[in-house]
């Protein structure tokens, strides 16, 4: 099952990521995000769809999984894209975009938490993964197995280490960044992505023992 | 250090591969509602790109305006008083004012008097009203100014008569309306009177001349 896994991986992971880029640099210029924001700050609209499409679903997947809730999520969602329009006026490009995002999309979450303080551990969603329609049966059974135990495993990590993994998976950052978001030192997000990351490799590699 | 690269990796597949949900277009919808509502609603936008310029044209245009303005006004009182002293206004003058007031004689002659403009009346009229003679109207002023000074107010109260009561009511004996005339009779009148004595006579006479005729260079 492993080695099904480490394969789909050889195939799909590096051509996809590196073919995105590569297309990415031969075909256009992509303005940088502070641009578009500071373009937007100048009530340029069409810049603000650009820098929303370009970020909305990874933040919308970092929030869905840091809140385990789909209503919340949309909610915060929401409530987040609203800070960033009303703040757009003071928009100073100090530090990179995402960075900004990421961090108005954390403080929602910590205020989130402590308005729902009856906050509960289990998620009430289900990830919308689709079958690769080039899979075998074999394989693509395997795939839903491992989706399934990584998405519980996601779940029931610590809100601090999943926040973590996720700004590191979701948005990308550097441990310096992540430190920037979550207020916490270098070492320590260090640490809690360290944590999220073996436990997630356990419950992806070792099914049997941790179900 | 190998192995720990690895387990990102195979984490970040697997993640990648868990993870593709996409944002629900009724939360799309509703964010770009909101931006474009705080767009429509900017202090900035499309008002203040354009004050600045607008504001400098709306300078421009003023200055442009009154310059014009006062360059009409100046023009129009030029052609008036050059045209007054000939007490008929000439066909001449006129044409000028139709010029002026950008109207050709034919269309001019065309428009009956009474729809021509206020502005227009107004000038024509202007333009035939005779001129004050400049000469006299100085001399008026002169004479004025000069019974007004304090010198002449002081030489009024210490019992003397001003220059202009004294050659009214001056006698014959000393000088004569005639040699008052002209500064140079005047002056050999003076000398005559000095001549025969009389002193104070042509000291007063010699102050008469000096007022009345000021811009005489006395020997």
């Amino acid at each position: 099952m492993v080695s099904a896994v480490r394969t789909f991986q050889q195939v799909h992971q590096p051509l996809s990521r590196q073919a995105t880029v590569a297309y990415a640099a031969v075909m256009d210029h992509q303005p940088e995000d502070s641009a578009l924001m500071l373009r937007y700050k100048d009530g340029d609209l069409a810049a603000f769809e650009t820098l929303y499409r370009r970020h909305n679903d990874a933040l919308y997947r970092y929030l869905l999984r840091l809140c385990r809730h789909r209503e919340n999520a949309d909610d915060i969602f929401q409530e987040v894209w609203g800070k960033i329009i009303k703040a757009a006026d003071r928009y100073r490009p100090t530090a990179k975009f995402t960075t900004y995002m990421y961090r108005i999309a954390h403080n929602c979450f910590i205020d989130y938490l402590r308005r729902n303080k009856r906050h509960t551990h289990l998620g009430d969603f289900d990830p919308d993964c689709q079958p690769n329609p080039g899979d075998l049966p074999e394989m693509a059974a395997e795939r839903s197995l491992a989706r399934e135990r990584l998405h519980a495993a996601l779940l029931d990590l610590p809100d601090e280490q999943r926040d973590v993994f996720l700004l590191h998976e979701e948005a990308g950052l550097t441990l310096d960044e992540i430190s920037s978001v979550t207020g916490s030192n270098r070492e320590t997000s260090k640490s809690r992505l360290r944590y999220a990351i073996n436990k997630l490799r356990i419950a992806i590699d070792e099914p049997a023992e941790t179900s | 250090m190998k192995n720990d690269r690895n387990d990102d990796q195979q984490v970040s597949a697997a993640y990648s591969d868990l993870a593709s949900e996409r944002a629900p277009k009724h939360l799309d919808d509703s964010v770009m509602r909101m931006a474009k509502a705080h767009v429509e609603h900017l202090p900035y936008s499309r008002w203040t790109a354009w004050s600045r310029p607008l504001a400098w044209a709306a300078t421009v245009s003023l200055c442009l305006a009154i310059t014009l303005e006062v360059t009409q006004v100046t023009s129009l009182l030029n052609s008036a008083t050059e045209t007054a002293p000939a007490e008929v206004t000439t066909p001449a003058a006129e044409s000028d004012m139709d010029q002026l007031l950008y109207l050709p004689d034919s269309m001019a002659d065309s428009i009956d008097s009474e729809k021509i403009s206020p502005a227009r009346s107004a000038a024509k009229q202007v333009a035939n009203e005779p001129a004050p003679a400049p000469v006299l109207e100085a001399k008026e002023d002169y004479l004025q100014k000069r019974e007004e000074r304090p010198a002449a107010a002081a030489y009024k109260s210490a019992g003397y008569a001003t220059s202009a009561a004294i050659t009214a009511d001056m006698p014959d004996s000393e000088c004569s309306a005639t040699a008052r005339s002209d500064p140079e009779s005047w002056l050999e009148c003076i000398a005559a009177l000095e001549a025969g004595g009389d002193e104070q006579a042509a000291l007063r006479q010699r102050e008469m001349l000096i007022d009345t005729f000021p811009d005489f260079n006395l020997p």
